[in-house]
């Protein structure tokens, strides 16, 4: 009973820092729509600058934290929601997700930059010498105090605030009707900027409260709010007081799971991922309304065509049929990346592109892959290729159950949930037996993982895998692209575009999300397995949720319905970051810092850079000639660097500029061919008269007329 | 024998919290002040390090004898995570050893030139297939999963002698050396662990616990703790896990620790999240017998992030036999070491993982020293296995390198105080070292390292 009682106080004051942190993701999620994933990056942010005050640079604490809560964290947040969201506020949910995950990767990675993670840097507690308050057998501090005491404040704040003046009344009003509120003479940016202002102090609060306990370490403090996204959600992402309610559920959840769990090998890992896996729960126990009101439309999705898609593929292959014979042994490894990762990438397409349904777990689904091929296929049997896509569709579909009730934000903290759980419990496992199945994944370590055998011919130098997974990347691009033309994938845009409509005609939600969660994880799960072939050995932490962030990242900014966007995300994740990163320190900390800055670019250029990369090459396609000169050309380049006439890397740069030049002339060509034409060129009522009637001109007519 | 490890758990992109685990050693130690001739750095010939003469020289060296070895040059790779970690004190020992030799006329007049081998984490193979085509051996390095790069390693043939190892499939294989020598199969901190139960604290040895990070080498040391502690005479009532990515709060840890009634911790994880777990046991005023803050905390950090709470209870952290920095003003090879970091790396900071790949690059330079012209990897590698009372001048205890595989015979200890750590009173019979560790041998199964055989080698393909 003691006991009960200390840790029920113990968990308490863990909750007070959830609720702080929760009731800001709160009030920016209920008033601009966006759920913030760079909330604890903001709060990191904030306790880093406030150490650099006191501790830094000597200044009183009550001036830094004046500075830091009333100058900084105001000017930060507007900052956001000026260069950050304003932009995008009528792009889509996964757009919008994804400019607070590149937020969140930036900041980490710019405050690793700025602060040196190897320095030791300590913020005082307050009240730090201040005898501590005995209740019964629990202690609290008074640092501990006076968090609670903040929580509560907060809590009267904000009920004020929205309840008991005009500022207020407006945010609440602009979660119901952004339009309406403008059109009553309400100004729904300012509500924005009053929400992002309180939102990054209160995270700035939290950040300042939490650093003392944790010690300041920029991706700690940045990812420990897990547990605080379970609080928001049994707020159901609107009700404060709900959410205080459930981070003192999940405060006394962790508490009491640390003093009453019992210890073996199997459950230590089941405590670490109990607020993801509460999270994953309370997502699928609370009815959840329906999310914010879609004033964003539908972007359509292109259709390849068949002879696109096959050149395509064929030029994949070809890449990786060039790559592999110019590269050495480790760098094979390191760029095979671009295959097995463009793999991965390839799955957000159906599953994100064209279904909308965004996951952050599709690297976990090809660590499953992996696991499972690294195990079945020891021997490079290759019937354990189609298993451990198998089995890793079978995972997805597991997941594809709960979505069936989840969109959109929800969705994607449950993914998240999901990933979490994989890594703190599943993946650090030891081999366990279900049913008499004997299930190893990561055997708690690290797996070998063995290339495969193809009809006795066994794949196990890095050339040979990468032309294996050029190949498979080549294939599952054609796939989805006869996906995306084929009956499955319109009901897939269908259920994108309006989930009810596609009920109202016939359509079978369970079946279709099952199927293409299902579909993406199996993808996901062969470019793990094919990922694992290449690196020979793989562990737990090369699939967590974190690794997978710049993935999903970058898989946006590619364009998540083109179907080349698979070789882009490859061949900028695994291609491009390497050999930037190859040139020195200031190079690293610039590639960790790129994925955020693509990100964020996003907002110019919503269709992705896949669409974009293709239009500008659209002329070099058409014009045969120069097309035929480059292909000349980089074979040249090929045999002569094969025969060791040129150096590997003077080869990729000189193939790099033909390839750019060619570009370059081919659309200088074809501009200059459509400018002589428009010079040439009659008004409209004299087409067919004065000049020839041509076969578009019918359709740029009906189009005039539609669109006038 | 085995070194210390450093685990790696990757809990983000960005986020890698490296826990380590102390390390160990053996030997007996003819190493303390007394033994040693007055040689400091000044009165010594330029190649002399402590007591080792000739370390390195001039000479006339002609020919190619073994890959990464040229008439003027030798290439060795150093391996690091600094890409990822951005610590670089690997790289600064290579570097300051590597100038001070090369000053001193390098080996039998070859210049070392030091590859870093830069694994970020994840790319340990990459990094070995390029050191297996480039390099002659790997010395005074390491990365955190290391596991990676040891089939190639093996498969090239190539002699690595680490400043760390860390996972199972890598501490102990074939081909490795480890300066401090700490066998595999036995338990590193017998010796302390038997101290701190039947010595030091033996009310504590009651209620001993365990809390690790839960990376899974972490676990593995995890559990290797426990056995350990049991068999050195100690019950283990408390054994947890924290999450790598990081504890928002430890008060739930705290007080189950407390409720637990835990006397003695031994914590295997990362110095800042103990930092963090002492204030609060300090708030609640719980106070343990002693912590096992593992040799990752021996470093100027720990005390800062601490505080106060380090004076609460006794913290420890056993060095396994590595001289301790306090102990520099006695031991003339540590006053040597601070002497070359003032010239070479002047910003850098001495750490314990610095001094062992101090170690390390000594037993290379003075095995490589040895084989005179025709440097081969045969000659490199049986030249280092035949030191029996290998010190690295006085760095360290003295161990027998000629046994791969044997357990630990000398510890020392250090205890954290909140002006930095001071040399604790363990009763050291052999210099700055006590030599009377039981030999405590592991039954548990934790994997095994990797040998020659898996990879369809055998030592006498090694040239």
């Amino acid at each position: 009973m003691e006991q009960l009682f200390t840790f029920g106080i113990v968990g308490l004051s863990t909750a007070a820092i959830y609720a702080i942190i929760g009731s800001g993701l709160v009030l920016t999620y209920t008033t601009t729509g966006v759920f913030n994933f760079a909330h604890g990056a903001a709060g990191m942010m904030a306790a880093f600058a406030y150490w650099q005050l006191t501790e830094g640079w000597g200044l009183p604490v009550p001036l830094a934290l004046v500075l830091v809560l009333v100058v900084l964290a105001p000017a930060f947040g507007l900052l956001v929601e000026r260069v950050v969201l304003r932009p995008i506020q009528g792009l889509g949910d996964a757009e919008r997700l994804v400019m607070t995950v590149a937020m969140l990767s930036g900041l980490i990675a710019a405050a690793r930059w700025i602060w040196d993670p190897n320095e030791a840097r300590s913020l005082p507690r307050f009240f730090e010498n201040t005898d501590a308050i005995d209740i019964g057998p629990a202690t609290i501090t008074w640092h501990q105090a006076l968090t609670m005491i903040v929580a509560v404040a907060v809590a009267i704040g904000l009920r004020i605030l929205l309840y008991g003046t005009r500022i207020g009344a407006e945010m609440r009003a602009s979660v119901d009707d952004r339009a309406l509120v403008g059109l009553t003479g309400a100004n729904p940016v300012r509500s924005n900027q009053v929400a992002w202002i309180l939102g990054t102090q209160l995270a700035a609060v939290g950040g300042i409260l939490i650093a003392p306990a944790v010690s300041l370490d920029a991706s700690q403090l940045s990812l420990l709010i897990v547990s605080a996204y379970t609080a928001a959600i049994f707020g159901r992402l609107r009700s404060l007081p709900l959410t205080f309610l459930g981070a003192v559920v999940v405060g006394c959840l962790e508490s009491y799971l640390t003093g009453y769990l019992p210890q073996n090998d199997y459950l230590p890992g089941l405590r670490l991922a109990a607020p993801a896996l509460l999270l994953f729960l309370s997502l699928l126990v609370f009815p959840h309304r329906r999310l914010r009101g879609r004033d964003t439309k539908a972007r359509p999705v292109p259709t390849p065509s068949l002879q696109g898609a096959l050149l395509f593929a064929g030029g994949v292959v070809v890449f990786g049929l060039v790559l592999a014979s110019l590269l050495g042994e480790g760098d094979l490894i390191t760029y095979g990346q671009i295959f097995s990762f463009g793999v991965i990438a390839l799955s957000y397409v159906p599953l994100a592109g064209y279904a909308g349904q965004i996951s952050l777990c599709q690297l976990s689904m090809a660590g499953i892959g992996a696991a499972v091929w690294a195990h079945a296929g020891a021997d490079g049997q290759l019937w354990a290729l189609p298993l451990a896509v198998a089995i890793a569709g079978a995972a997805g579909a597991l997941i594809a159950l709960p979505a069936l009730r989840l969109s959109g934000v929800y969705l994607a903290l449950g993914t998240t949930a999901f990933a979490v759980i994989l890594d703190r419990w599943i993946f650090t496992l030891p081999s366990f037996e279900v049913l008499g199945l004997n299930i190893a994944l990561f055997d708690g370590g690290t797996v070998d993982v063995a290339g495969p055998s193809l009809f006795g011919w066994r794949l196990d130098d890095g050339s040979e895998l990468m032309v294996f997974a050029a190949i498979w990347l080549a294939l599952g691009s054609l796939a989805i692209a006869m996906l995306r033309r084929g009956r499955f994938g319109r009901q897939l845009i269908a259920l994108r575009d309006s989930e009810a409509a596609y009920a109202t005609l016939g359509g079978n939600l369970l079946l279709s999300k099952v199927a293409v969660f299902a579909l993406s994880a199996g993808i996901a799960g062969l470019g793990g397995a094919l990922y694992g072939m290449q690196q020979r050995s793989v562990t737990a932490e090369q699939f967590g949720l974190v690794a997978g962030l710049p993935l999903f990242l970058v898989a946006v900014v590619g364009g998540l319905t083109a179907v080349g966007n698979g070789l882009f995300t490859g061949v900028a994740v695994g291609g491009s970051f390497p050999v930037i990163s190859a040139a020195g320190a200031f190079a690293q900390n610039i590639t960790s810092v790129l994925p955020a800055l693509a990100g964020l670019g996003l907002a110019r250029n919503p269709d992705g850079a896949v669409p974009e990369i293709r239009s500008g090459y659209e002329p070099l396609g058409r014009n045969k000639p120069v097309l035929g000169g480059l292909i000349v050309a980089l074979a040249a380049l090929w045999v002569a660097q094969l025969q060791d006439v040129l150096d590997g890397w003077l080869t990729f740069g000189l193939a790099l500029l033909l390839i750019v030049a060619a570009q370059v002339a081919a659309s200088a060509l074809e501009q200059a061919r459509t400018a002589r034409s428009t010079e040439t060129d009659v008004p409209v009522e004299w087409w067919g008269v004065r000049r020839e009637w041509r076969r578009e001109d019918e359709e740029v007519l009906a189009r005039g007329i539609a669109g006038g | 024998m085995r070194p210390r490890r450093t685990v790696a758990a990757v809990a983000a992109v960005a986020a890698v919290t490296v826990f380590a685990a102390g390390c160990g050693r053996s030997g007996g130690g003819e190493l303390g002040a007394e033994d040693t001739p007055a040689t400091a750095a000044a009165e010594a010939a330029a190649g002399d390090f402590g007591t080792l003469r000739d370390v390195c020289g001039p000479g006339d060296p002609k020919g190619v004898p073994a890959q990464g070895v040229t008439a003027s040059e030798i290439s060795v790779g150093t391996f690091s995570d600094v890409g990822f970690t951005k610590n670089s004190e690997f790289d600064d020992a290579a570097k300051v050893f590597t100038e001070w030799c090369n000053a001193a006329g390098g080996i039998n007049g070859r210049e070392i030139k030091y590859n870093l081998r830069d694994s970020k984490i994840f790319e340990t193979r990459q990094r070995m297939i390029e050191s297996c085509r480039e390099d002659f051996a790997i010395v005074g390095g390491g990365s955190a999963l290391d596991a990676g790069g040891v089939e190639e390693r093996l498969k090239c043939l190539l002699p690595d002698i680490p400043a760390q190892t860390s996972q199972v499939e890598n501490l102990g294989s074939d081909l490795q050396i480890d300066a401090i020598g700490a066998g595999h199969s036995f338990a590193r901190y017998a010796g302390y662990y038997t101290w701190l139960l039947k010595e030091a604290h033996p009310a504590s040895a009651s209620a001993v616990g365990v809390i690790a990070g839960d990376s899974p080498v972490t676990k593995v040391i995890g559990d290797q703790t426990v056995e350990a502690l049991q068999k050195t005479g100690g019950t283990v009532v408390y054994q947890d896990l924290y999450p790598a990515a990081g504890v928002s709060d430890w008060t739930p840890y705290a007080q189950a620790l407390k409720s637990k009634g835990v006397k003695g911790l031994v914590f295997q994880g990362d110095f800042r999240s103990l930092a963090s777990l002492e204030q609060v046991l300090k708030a609640i005023d719980y106070k343990l017998d002693w912590i096992d803050a593992n040799s990752n905390a021996y470093g100027t950090n720990f005390a800062e992030l601490a505080g106060d709470a380090i004076d609460f209870q006794p913290n420890y952290a056993d060095l396994s036999g590595v001289a301790p920095l306090e102990a520099a003003d006695d031991i003339p090879a540590l006053e040597q070491v601070e002497e070359l970091y003032e010239e070479y790396a002047p910003d850098a900071e001495i750490t314990f993982p610095a001094l062992r790949a101090f170690s390390a690059w000594l037993l290379f330079a003075t095995s490589a020293s040895e084989c005179g012209d025709d440097l081969t990897r045969t000659c490199l590698y049986e030249t280092a296995r035949e030191q029996n009372d290998w010190t690295a001048g006085g760095l360290q205890a003295e161990v027998d390198i000629t046994e791969a595989d044997a357990p630990l015979k000398c510890f020392n200890v250090v205890q954290a105080t909140p002006d930095g750590w001071e040399i604790a009173d363990f009763e050291p019979d052999e210099g700055a070292f006590r030599c009377d560790a039981p030999e405590v041998r592991y039954t548990g199964d934790y994997g095994s390292p990797l040998t020659l055989a898996s990879v369809g080698k055998s030592l006498s393909d090694l040239q």
